[in-house]
């Protein structure tokens, strides 16, 4: 190829007298005819003009020029006028180079001398590059004829419409549940007062219907990556929980919920259900259910009961429902409404505030109160598979239950007379009563389960012979039965009889066998069962012996200070030494002092004796209750389980499989003495994998582990309110201990309705929907689905338009205005619903109290015009402010006081409504309220605010009481306005807002082509020009995509073929995904197509052989040359 | 703790400062130690005729207090308190040459050279009220405590010069130290709005009818609020609040010291803490606290 000699005009323009005189033009002319290859240099007043573009043209074409630089203002300014004119002479638009002596010399400098030095060396260095400039060529490549708008507000509502009119392909995001915005939420609009939704429901509704469009509600935007006319979004839809398409939007479903919580559509200033649809007139028009985070109460119940579910019912007086709920995971409720060490009240949020919920006080109370008959049982599917249950305790029955509705066949074996395992043997009638227990037994067994009593494994039957009967899988809930002995002396001495085996006999036989002196040695609840019933049995003192402190006895609260009431006498710190005898008949026992020591593994400190102080206890008899283990001789007589360290049956901890295939066990045979709830928590375990055994699924186990690594939780549950009037917790009525010692009745007694009714109304709904089902009961079309997850959509479209609006200013941070202290101060958005047909009070302007204001002060610019705060003028206050003056008068006829600073009303037939407002007797005060507070100075004025200002016009301080307080709070950036940024690159200015391309000639566009902006997310605006601007952003839009094509940047990047050495480091740093790897020749090569010309590559590039086009080395090194 | 002491005018005069103030000091092992020939502070009305004046007024009593050894100042008065500590501010942080030459610390010591005296270190201005808060340990906090006091409600009150300038944000309205500390002693501080509110200062001598709304205000609040005290900080404070609130008959408030209510809970008798001087009788308030104390202790 031939070189041509480089042939460069060189052009100064005055810029009328930007340029001159301050820099002399004809010097830096006359100067630049000495370059080198300078064959031209001329100046001229204006060269952007077409007679100055004609000079260039004229010149290229007449002397034959292939080179030009213009000496004039920025290239953002007029860089493509310029390469337009080279291109028309016939030259290779990249053959230009601009010097920009307006913006960097003429305007910056104040010394003319210095000023055109300047000049002449930009010049110069621009000279020194176009030399090496070399021709680059773009290419048109095709666009996708759809656009996305971001935000569904009245700005993204017009866009969209425009765009779609137009004929492209819309989607419209929104991450509320409706679209309108901020506008869905006003009454009237200044200042013609129409009224908003009678304007904007159009739009909401032509959105709705409008086949090109497709709205995405309650989705957020979570990446945009591609560039002009060929973007990719990705969107993520949260579930609602409710299917779209489906509802009819009837509402049944939220008559019928019973969570209530604070609207925020109407600013919190009431309440609604945990389904809800915003406002009747909302598209889309469905409802939707909000779900937090699980509750804590529900995630701390180990058998993962939904206590929300059912304390709302009990709330709502459907107690059935609460029964049926609580059956969904534990067959016995009665028994743990009475028994449950309940780990969900420790967990309550609410005790926060006052005191946790009686969650297990409401169990019992939905337990006692509602029919067992009633509860619906699923229909069940026979199935031919027979599975053994072998104990009938919380855990075997547990497993029963659950497994006989999946349709399987049960025989439950059971050594004793009657089923229920120690919920009969060992907790005593007084906190248990058997009715109760065979109640709930009943019900298990009504749904077609076998109980074979009477049948002690490895006495009546082995595990052979239940292979032999066929069935398929085997149940151990064997539970640990076998007394832990305390060796010391004596132990076998008559009048020792182990806490179980006491407890059964008079559980079972009522035999009334307590001695006179008797001593309960241990600490848990076994023992103070024992103590309590010997003291029922006939004992005249009963002592309680534990080797810690009473604050260490794992026994519940509850049950020992049950048995203090009833007179029962803890010894503490007491370690017993050895069991004292006469004639083999007990007669005391020896302890000895302890000390507390270091802590132990437990977590609690070591008790350490005391040596040397021994001491007796009287009594002639002794319960030791220091624990049990298992009974495991009759099932190793055919078998070989692995057996624990502590002797308990050894299983896997996800399926509570034995050793031995096919045979499964839980509960205490597991775990050793546990709580009913966490045998009943293993039952369940056991259910799911029988289940998956007898299918041969076991291996879906492993996937769900890894699955659940994966998952965490949110924790995003509601903030507590800091208004809740504390109320004191329901505590259930209690027999007198006096009567009560000396029987067997029950001593907690429940809680009579009022109280459940009361109690549960505490509830904080901690995971909003409590889950309850009743919305999907009620819904006739079947819309309500409560397994929906949350959906992700990619799209791809040609342009996108951000409209992401705005937020209003947190008035709390101006604590002087009294916000979130004084009932009556309001936002600005709070009187918007206030004043709303369909907001808290239905558009009656009440006061909290329900009564008229009858002065009211409107403060302007909170948060705005503020050094503290935002500097900038929000624009829209002073309007909205004077439209809630008049608003005002209207309905109430109150005095209204306007405080402003200045009022700014410029617009169309805005001037004529401040004088409206005037003429309509509003005091209009013109000073920055300094304070609002409730100190009066009249009696009269009592439980008023006081406004303190200055009038400025008058120069008098201002003590103005009135009823209420309006704060028009200025205008912010959105929430989220960052991560869109981030996005799509378009930056924000330090306010906030989104950049536009130029503040006058450019507005709606923004640096990164493709993306446009409308509405308030660029700065403050009113509904007319945000429409108006919305309009203007979908008109470039359509215009920049109804070419068909665009053409791609020129200026990108390239990479060296010769010099690459295939590391790849580049791939790893394009944010464009524009460089690929060709694994033939091992380099790396750039997609011409997406790339942006960045630069990455080539900072990155360890060979140096990435570089940008239009930006290489040799140019750049030139052009600084030509400073030097 | 050995501290010098600025009483200001009114220290001495006033209904049980100064008693209540020395008893609660020596319980707590704290030393004031008076400024020697300290002089007047010059107060806010010095500081708007003459500036130069206000600072020289400080400047002497920091110079003096220097000449004692200390570096600390304790001053139990609000205008005291501000106006030396904005002085020190000036002479101590304000690095700038001045209009009339040299920087502010080097005009102050050529004056005082006339006396002999000069500020070589920084002097820190102290409210006692800070000091005797932060001194008392928790030990003494658990002593002293009774749940029992919870029934009476105390307003508590800081004047408008404590928290400002010196405490930016919500807190400079609506300051909450004294209430978590008499709180911790086991009084009940309610919540009101007047707690930063102008008492009217030395501006009841000239035109006692502004006082006298200001005043009005502020004991309206208390009323309202169910207070069965105020309690100050300040001797002008104390003073407004008392005298104006008996002119006006609105029923009356008592208005203590805080180191009135400190001493009692730490068990002095209040014939020491100069209790019966105060205008609105506090007999009620003792008789509550006494009648409190009696039933935990029996």
């Amino acid at each position: 190829m031939k070189v041509q000699k480089p042939e460069i005009g060189v052009y100064i323009c005055h810029c009328g007298m930007n340029i001159y005189p301050k820099v002399d033009v004809v010097k830096v002319a006359e100067h630049a005819k000495t370059l080198t290859h300078v064959s031209v240099a001329d100046e001229y007043k204006f060269m952007c003009s077409n007679p100055g573009q004609e000079l260039i043209i004229e010149d290229i074409r007449q002397k034959g020029l292939n080179r030009v630089v213009v000496a004039s203002c920025s290239p953002r300014m007029h860089e493509p006028t310029f390469r337009k004119a080279v291109e028309m002479a016939g030259l290779n638009r990249f053959y230009f180079q601009m010097a920009n002596i307006r913006e960097q010399s003429s305007w910056v400098t104040l010394d003319p001398d210095l000023a055109t030095q300047k000049a002449i060396e930009l010049v110069s260095a621009a000279v020194k590059r176009v030399t090496f400039h070399a021709p680059l060529y773009t290419r048109d490549v095709p666009v996708r004829k759809s656009v996305l708008v971001a935000g569904g507000g009245i700005a993204g509502m017009q866009s969209a419409l425009t765009a779609a009119e137009a004929g492209f392909k819309v989607h419209l995001v929104e991450r509320e549940t409706y679209i309108g915005g901020h506008m869905a939420k006003f009454d009237k609009t200044f200042p013609t007062l129409d009224c908003a939704a009678c304007i904007s429901t159009p739009k909401t509704v032509a959105v709705g219907q409008h086949p090109d469009i497709t709205l995405h509600s309650y989705s957020e935007i979570t990446a945009i990556s591609g560039f002009v006319g060929n973007y990719k979004a990705v969107i993520k839809k949260k579930p609602r929980f409710i299917q779209e398409d489906k509802c009819t939007g009837c509402g049944l479903c939220a008559e019928k919920c019973p969570v209530s919580v604070s609207d925020p559509f109407n600013e919190n200033l009431s309440r609604r259900k945990a389904v809800f649809r915003s406002f009747p007139q909302a598209v889309p028009l469905s409802f939707c259910i909000e779900k937090k985070d699980t509750a804590p109460c529900r995630t701390s119940c180990p058998a993962g009961t939904n206590v929300q579910g059912y304390v709302q019912m009990v709330k709502a007086g459907n107690y059935q429902k609460a029964l049926n709920i609580i059956m969904e995971r534990l067959p016995l409720p009665g028994v743990l409404g009475r028994v449950c060490p309940h780990p969900c009240e420790s967990n309550c949020r609410r005790s926060s505030a006052d005191s946790a919920v009686s969650i297990r006080a409401l169990k019992r109370f939905a337990a006692d109160n509602a029919d067992f008959c009633n509860v619906p049982l699923p229909d069940v599917k026979e199935r031919d598979a027979k599975i053994a249950v072998i104990g009938s305790g919380p855990s075997g029955l547990t497993v029963a239950y659950y497994l006989r509705l999946k349709g399987f066949k049960i025989t439950i074996f059971e050594s004793m007379e009657k089923p229920g395992g120690m919920l009969r043997t060992g907790i005593p009638d007084y906190r248990l009563p058997p009715a109760v227990l065979d109640r709930e037994i009943e019900h298990i067994l009504s749904t077609g389960i076998e109980l074979r009593t009477g049948m002690a494994l490895g006495i009546d039957f082995t595990l052979k012979n239940l292979g032999e009967e066929e069935f398929k899988a085997v149940f151990l809930g064997i539970g640990a039965n076998v007394p832990i002995k305390m060796h010391i002396e004596n132990e076998e001495a008559e009048g020792v009889v182990d806490a179980v085996v006491f407890l059964r006999r008079e559980n079972l036989e009522k035999q009334h066998a307590a001695k006179k002196r008797v001593v309960v040695i241990g600490g848990g609840n076994v023992a103070i069962d024992a103590a309590r019933v010997a003291a029922r049995s006939g004992a005249d003192e009963v002592s309680v012996v534990y080797r810690r402190s009473r604050e260490e006895m794992p026994a519940d609260r509850e049950e020992i200070e049950g048995a203090l009431e009833e007179g029962i006498e803890f010894i503490n710190l007491a370690g017993p030494k050895k069991i004292l005898v006469k004639n083999g008949y007990v007669t005391g026992i020896e302890c000895i002092k302890n000390e507390l020591g270091p802590v132990d593994d437990s977590g609690r400190r070591r008790p350490m004796p005391v040596e040397g102080s021994e001491y007796a206890i009287e009594c002639d008899m002794i319960i030791p209750a220091i624990g049990q283990g298992v009974e495991t001789d009759p099932l190793m007589k055919d078998n070989h389980f692995e057996l624990t360290r502590w002797g308990t049956l050894s299983v896997d901890s996800m399926t509570c499989q034995t050793s031995e295939p096919g045979i499964f066990a839980a509960g205490d045979a597991v775990t050793g003495p546990a709580t009913v709830v966490e045998a009943i928590a293993e039952g369940h375990r056991a259910v799911t994998a029988i289940e998956r055994y007898v299918n041969g699924k076991m291996a879906l186990f492993e996937t769900e582990a890894e699955q659940q690594e994966k998952e965490n939780s949110k924790n995003d549950c509601p903030p507590i309110p800091d208004d809740i009037q504390p109320v004191r917790r329901a505590e259930p009525v209690t027999a007198d201990p006096l009567i009560r010692k000396n029987s067997f009745d029950e001593v907690d007694l429940g809680l009579d309705e009022a109280s459940a009714v009361e109690d549960a109304g505490k509830c904080l709904n901690c995971s909003v929907c409590c889950e309850c089902m009743e919305c999907r009961d009620v819904c006739e079309v079947n819309a309500v689905d409560h397994e929906m997850e949350k959906e992700t959509t990619e799209v791809d479209v040609g342009a996108v338009i951000l409209a992401t609006g705005f937020k209003t200013f947190q008035a709390e941070k101006l604590f002087q205005y009294g916000y979130g202290i004084y009932p009556e101060v309001y936002t600005s958005l709070e009187f918007e619903r206030l004043n709303n047909a369909t907001g808290p009070t239905s558009g009656e302007i009440v006061m909290k109290n329900g009564r008229k204001p009858e002065s009211v002060a409107i403060v302007h610019c909170v948060g705005s015009r503020d050094s503290r705060n935002n500097k900038y003028c929000s624009r829209v206050c002073c309007m909205y402010s004077m439209k809630f003056a008049h608003l005002v008068k209207e309905k109430t006829g109150a005095e209204v006081w306007e405080y402003y600073i200045d009022m700014r009303s410029p617009g169309k037939l805005y001037e004529e409504f401040y004088t409206r407002v005037m003429e309509e007797g509003v005091h209009l005060v013109r000073g920055r309220v300094a304070e609002i507070t409730d100190l009066t100075d009249r009696r009269e004025d009592d439980g008023k605010l006081t406004v303190v200002a200055e009038n400025t016009l008058t120069g008098k301080n201002m003590r103005t009481p009135v009823d209420m307080v309006i704060l028009s709070v200025g205008l912010e950036s959105a929430e989220g306005s960052e991560d869109i940024g981030r996005m799509t690159g378009v930056s924000r200015d330090k306010d906030g807002w989104f950049n536009e391309l130029h503040a006058k000639l450019a507005p709606v566009s923004t640096p990164i082509s493709g993306i446009f902006l409308a509405g308030c997310c660029q700065g403050p605006k009113d509904i007319p020009d945000t429409v108006a601007q919305a309009s203007g952003a979908a008109g470039e839009a359509i215009s920049l995509l109804s070419r068909g094509s665009v053409s791609t940047k020129a200026e990108i990047s390239f990479i060296d073929p010769e010099l690459c050495a295939g590391c790849r480091t580049c791939i790893e740093v394009c944010a464009y995904s524009a460089i690929d790897f060709d694994g033939s020749k091992n380099i790396s090569v750039v997609n011409e197509t997406l790339c942006q010309g960045c630069g990455s590559c080539s900072s990155a590039c360890p060979a140096s052989a990435a570089g940008v086009k239009h930006f290489t080395d040799l140019q750049l090194m030139n052009e600084l040359e030509g400073f030097l | 703790m050995k501290y010098a002491f600025f009483p200001g005018c009114a220290h001495d005069t006033s209904a049980g400062y100064k008693e209540s103030l020395d008893a609660v000091c020596s319980r707590l092992e704290i030393e004031l130690v008076e400024i020697t020939d300290w002089n007047c502070c010059g107060a806010t009305i010095t500081a708007g005729e003459s500036r130069i004046s206000s600072i020289y007024l400080a400047a002497r009593s920091f110079a003096l207090s220097e000449k004692m050894g200390f570096t600390d100042i304790l001053t139990g008065c609000n205008a005291c308190y501000t106006t030396l500590r904005k002085s020190a501010d000036i002479i101590f942080l304000d690095k700038k040459e001045t209009d009339t030459g040299g920087r502010q610390i080097d005009i102050v010591n050529k004056q005082l050279l006339s006396e002999g005296l000069e500020l070589t270190r920084k002097i820190n201005v102290r409210h006692v009220m800070d000091v005797l808060f932060s001194t008392t340990s928790d030990m003494v906090l658990k002593n002293s405590r009774n749940i029992f006091f919870s029934h009476i409600n105390i307003a508590c009150y800081y004047g408008c010069q404590y928290t400002r300038p010196w405490i930016e944000g919500r807190e400079s309205e609506d300051p909450q130290y004294m209430e978590n500390f008499l709180e911790s002693l086991g009084f009940n501080a309610i919540h009101h709005s007047a707690k930063t509110a102008c008492c009217g200062a030395a501006g009841a001598m000239p035109n006692i009818s502004i006082a006298q709304t200001l005043v009005r205000r502020i004991m309206e609040c208390a009323r309202k609020a169910s207070a069965d005290a105020v309690v100050t900080i300040c001797p002008l404070c104390q003073f407004n609040l008392d005298t104006l609130q008996s002119q006006q008959g609105t029923g009356g408030i008592p208005v203590l010291f805080f180191t009135q209510l400190m001493g009692l809970c730490f068990g002095i008798e209040p014939e020491k803490l100069g209790m019966e001087k105060l205008l609105v009788s506090s007999e009620n308030v003792i008789k509550q606290f006494q009648h409190h104390k009696k039933a935990v202790e029996s």
